[in-house]
C-alpha cells in the first residue's frame, strides 16, 4: 500500500480488505476504522476458505481518512491487501 | 507445548525474560527455568513490560515480558502501550485460562488479545499446540522488523501443557514479513528532493527516534555539514545525535530548547527523518507547518502525510535514503552561515539567562542539578527518565553524546517508566553506567521494583527530583487554570531514604552541587547503587521555554530575563508555498 496522498474529494469510498485469521482480523479492522472520522455506511464481511477474511466497508468522507484507514491497515500483520476507490463523488457536506 | 516455546525462544537468543508467575503461565516459566533462560522476578507487570521496552532499546532486539492471565495480563498493559508509542521492540507472553472455559468468565480470564489489539503490532492467541513455536517467532520477529514494536502471544493453560510432538511445523505463521522490509528509496523522489534541498535558505532537519533504529546518524550529520543546515530532534530523537555536534540545536517543541524551536519554526524548508511528527514536536500543524516544504523520510508508509502533508514523501530505510540523498546533492557555494549564527546567539543568551535565573532560586535550580551530573556521567551512560517536569529538564539540559543511551516515555508519557527502564537497561548494558532522573510521583508509581537492586546486583544510580508535587500538572495549573492547585501537591510522606535503605541501596540529600557531582561519581564508579533525593522547590520549579498547547513555536513562554528575545528570523524572506507532487 502506498503512502497517504492528499486528496480531498467528498464523496462513497469502498475498501476491501482481505486477511488470513479471521474473526481476530475482523476484530482489529473495527477497531482501527473506529479511529478514522468516516460516516460508515455498510461493512459486509465472509470467510472464504483457510482461515481468510474478506470485508468491504463503505463510508462517506473527504478521501484523506479512507487512506489514512487504508495505509493503517496495511500495516497489520495479518492484512494481506486493502484496495480503496472513491466510488461516487458527492457534493462536499452532501448526504451519502 | 510450552517446551517448543521455551526452546524457540532460546533459539532466537533469548537470555533473560522478565516477569511475574500466576497459575496460567508457572508452566511456561518452568519451561523456561529448563532452558536456562534467567527470569527477573519484577515486583509489578508494568514494571517487567518497561523493563522489556527498555532492554529491547539497548539491545535493539525485542525484550520479553511475562505475565499470568487476568491481572498479570492487565498490568502488562501500560507497559506494552508505552512500548507501542515509542515503537520499541518487545515481546510480551501472558498466560490464559484452558480453553475449555473460554468466555464463561472463568477465575482470571481476560480477553488480553482484544484489550491489546490497538496497542500491539500483532498480538495471537495460540489455539492450538503445534502453533505455539510459530507463533513465538512469528510474535518475535515482527516486534524489531521495519518499524519496532510490541507483540503479544496469549497462551491458554490445557494448550501450554498439552503434549506434542513437532512434526514439520511452519517456521512461521502465515505473515507476510515482506511488507515490514522497507523499499529501495524512489530515485526520482530522492532527486527531488535533493533539489529542493539545495535550493533551500534555510534548510532544517528535523530527526526522530527513526533515525536511532536505522543507525543513519553518520548520514543525518553529513547531510548537515554540506547544508549547513541545522538539526532540532523530537523528544525520543535526542537519541540518535549527538548534543555536542555544532550543528544540532536540541529537541523542539512544547518543552523544546529555544534555539531548536527558532530554527524549526524559520525554516523554509524541514526534511524530516523518522519521526511522525508529533504534536508536542511541532506545537500546532496548521498554519505555520502546512505553509513549510516538507519532506518526509521514514520506513512506515502510514507516517507519510498523517499529520503534516509533505511535498515529497519517501518511503525507505533512513539510512539508505540519506545516502541516496548525500549523491544527489550537488556541492553547494558557501552557504550563508547568518541563520545558524542567530541561532547559536540565542543559544547564550538562553543559557546566560538560566544562570542568572538559578542564582535567584531558593533550593536546586533542577537545570543545574542536570549539567553537574553530566559532568560526571561517562559519555556513554545510559540515561532514563520519569514523566513530569524533571523530564522535560532533562529534554532541554540534558545532553545525549552517544546515539542510543537516551531512555524517556515519549509516546505515551508514562509515570513509572524510569526504575524499571532503568533496571531493563542495565540487565540489557551490564557495562555501562545507568542514570534515573525521576520525579517524586513518578517515583511512587513502580518504586517497589528497587528490590530487583540487591536481587540481581543492578547498581543503577536514581537520582529523584524531589518537589512533593506532580509539578508539571501544578505548572498548568498555575498558567491555565489561574492557579487552582488540584491534587497537585504531596504529602512529606514516604521518606524516600527510608524507602531505600528498605531495600539496602545507599540514600543522599545532597546540600550543593558539588555533593551532587561527589555522590554521583561515587555511585557510577564504584557502580553502587543510589539513591539520590534533590529537594526542589515546587514554587520555583516551572519549566521554561514551555509552548502551550495550541500555540505556534515562536509563542513559547521564555525563561526571566528573555522576555524580548524574538525568535522569528529577522532575515526571514516570506515563507513560499510547498510545491506540489
Ligand atoms: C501514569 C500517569 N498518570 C498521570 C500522568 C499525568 N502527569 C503527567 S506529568 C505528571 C506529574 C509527574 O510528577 P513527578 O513524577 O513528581 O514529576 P514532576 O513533574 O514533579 O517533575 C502527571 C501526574 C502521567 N503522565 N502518567
Ligand atoms: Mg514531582
Amino acid at each position: 500500500m502506498a503512502e497517504m496522498k492528499e486528496v480531498h474529494v467528498y464523496g462513497v469510498y469502498e475498501l476491501v480488505i482481505e486477511a488470513w485469521n479471521g474473526i481476530d482480523a475482523l476484530m482489529r479492522i473495527s477497531n482501527m476504522a473506529r479511529r478514522a472520522k468516516l460516516s460508515y455506511q455498510e461493512v459486509s464481511a465472509s470467510f472464504e476458505e483457510d482461515r481468510r477474511l474478506r470485508v468491504r466497508i463503505t463510508a462517506t468522507g473527504d478521501g484523506f481518512e479512507a487512506r489514512w484507514l487504508a495505509a493503517k491497515l496495511s500495516r497489520m500483520p495479518e492484512i494481506y491487501r486493502v484496495e480503496t476507490r472513491l466510488v461516487k463523488p458527492l457534493p462536499p457536506g452532501g448526504e451519502g | 507445548m510450552v517446551d517448543h516455546a521455551a526452546r524457540a525462544l532460546k533459539e532466537l537468543g533469548v537470555r533473560e525474560v522478565f516477569g511475574v508467575t500466576g497459575g496460567s503461565i508457572m508452566g511456561f516459566f518452568d519451561a523456561l527455568a529448563l532452558e536456562d533462560i534467567e527470569i527477573y522476578m519484577f515486583r509489578h507487570e508494568q514494571g517487567a513490560a518497561h523493563a522489556a521496552d527498555a532492554y529491547g532499546r539497548i539491545k535493539r532486539r525485542p525484550g520479553v515480558a511475562l505475565a499470568t492471565s487476568g491481572p498479570g495480563a492487565t498490568n502488562l498493559v501500560t507497559g506494552i502501550a508505552n512500548a507501542y508509542f515509542d515503537s520499541a521492540p518487545m515481546l510480551a507472553i501472558t498466560g490464559q485460562v484452558p480453553t475449555s472455559v473460554f468466555g464463561r468468565d472463568a477465575f482470571q480470564e481476560t480477553d488480553i488479545v482484544g484489550v491489546t489489539a490497538p496497542i500491539t503490532k500483532f498480538n495471537y492467541q495460540v489455539r492450538s499446540p503445534e502453533e505455539a513455536a510459530p507463533a513465538i517467532r512469528t510474535a518475535y520477529r515482527l516486534a524489531y522488523e521495519g518499524r519496532p514494536g510490541p507483540t503479544l502471544v496469549d497462551f491458554p493453560r490445557d494448550i501450554q501443557l498439552a503434549l506434542y510432538e513437532p512434526r514439520d511445523e511452519p517456521a512461521y505463521l502465515p505473515i507476510d514479513f515482506s511488507k515490514y522490509v522497507p523499499p529501495k528509496p524512489d530515485p526520482t523522489a530522492i532527486a527531488k528532493a535533493a533539489r529542493i534541498l539545495a535550493m533551500a535558505a534555510r534548510p532544517v532537519i528535523l530527526v526522530g527516534n527513526g533515525v536511532y533504529w536505522s543507525q543513519a546518524w553518520p548520514e543525518v550529520l553529513q547531510l548537515a555539514e554540506l547544508l549547513q543546515a541545522p538539526i532540532v530532534t523530537t523528544l525520543p530523537g535526542k537519541n540518535a545525535v549527538p548534543a555536542d555536534h555544532p550543528l544540532v540545536m536540541g529537541p523542539a517543541g512544547m518543552h523544546g530548547r529555544l534555539e531548536a524551536d527558532a530554527a524549526l519554526a524559520n525554516a523554509d524548508v524541514v526534511l524530516a527523518v523518522g519521526t511522525r511528527f508529533s504534536d508536542r514536536t511541532v506545537g500546532r500543524f496548521t498554519p505555520e507547518m502546512r505553509e513549510k516544504t516538507v519532506i518526509h523520510i521514514d520506513s512506515d508508509p502510514s507516517e507519510i502525510g498523517k499529520n503534516v502533508p509533505p511535498a515529497v514523501g519517501i518511503v525507505a530505510d533512513a539510512k539508505a535514503a540519506l545516502r541516496m540523498l548525500l549523491k544527489k546533492i550537488p556541492s553547494l557555494p558557501r552557504r550563508d552561515r547568518r541563520f545558524i549564527e542567530w541561532l547559536l546567539q540565542i543559544r547564550r543568551r538562553y543559557e546566560e539567562a538560566m544562570e542568572r535565573w538559578a542564582r535567584r532560586m531558593r533550593k536546586f535550580p533542577p537545570w543545574k542539578v542536570l549539567k553537574a551530573l553530566r559532568e560526571v556521567a561517562p559519555r556513554d551512560t545510559i540515561t532514563v527518565t520519569g514523566v513530569g517536569s524533571h523530564q522535560m529538564w532533562a529534554e532541554q539540559h540534558w545532553d545525549v553524546y552517544v546515539p542510543g543511551t537516551w531512555l524517556t516515555s515519549a509516546g505515551l508519557g508514562t509515570m513509572g517508566f524510569c526504575i524499571p527502564a532503568a533496571l531493563g537497561a542495565k540487565i540489557a548494558a551490564r557495562d555501562r553506567p545507568v542514570l534515573c532522573i525521576d520525579g517524586d510521583g513518578s517515583f511512587q508509581m513502580t518504586m517497589n521494583n528497587l528490590a530487583l537492586v540487591r536481587d540481581y546486583n543492578l547498581p543503577i544510580t536514581v537520582v529523584i527530583f524531589d518537589n512533593r508535587a506532580l509539578m508539571l500538572v501544578k505548572q498548568w495549573q498555575v498558567y491555565l487554570y489561574d492557579r487552582r492547585i488540584v491534587a497537585t501537591e504531596y504529602s512529606p510522606r514516604p521518606d524516600f531514604a527510608k524507602i531505600a535503605e528498605a531495600y539496602e541501596i545507599e540514600a543522599v540529600k545532597p546540600a550543593n552541587l558539588d555533593e551532587v557531582r561527589k555522590w554521583a561519581d561515587w555511585s557510577i564508579r564504584n557502580q553502587e547503587p543510589l539513591v539520590m533525593i534533590i529537594e526542589i522547590d515546587n514554587e520555583e520549579d516551572i519549566v521554561l521555554p514551555w509552548v502551550k498547547p495550541g500555540d505556534w513555536l515562536t509563542e513559547a513562554i521564555k525563561p526571566p530575563g528573555l522576555e524580548d528575545l524574538d525568535l522569528v528570523y529577522p532575515g526571514a524572506k516570506p515563507l513560499q508555498a510547498a510545491p506540489q507532487g
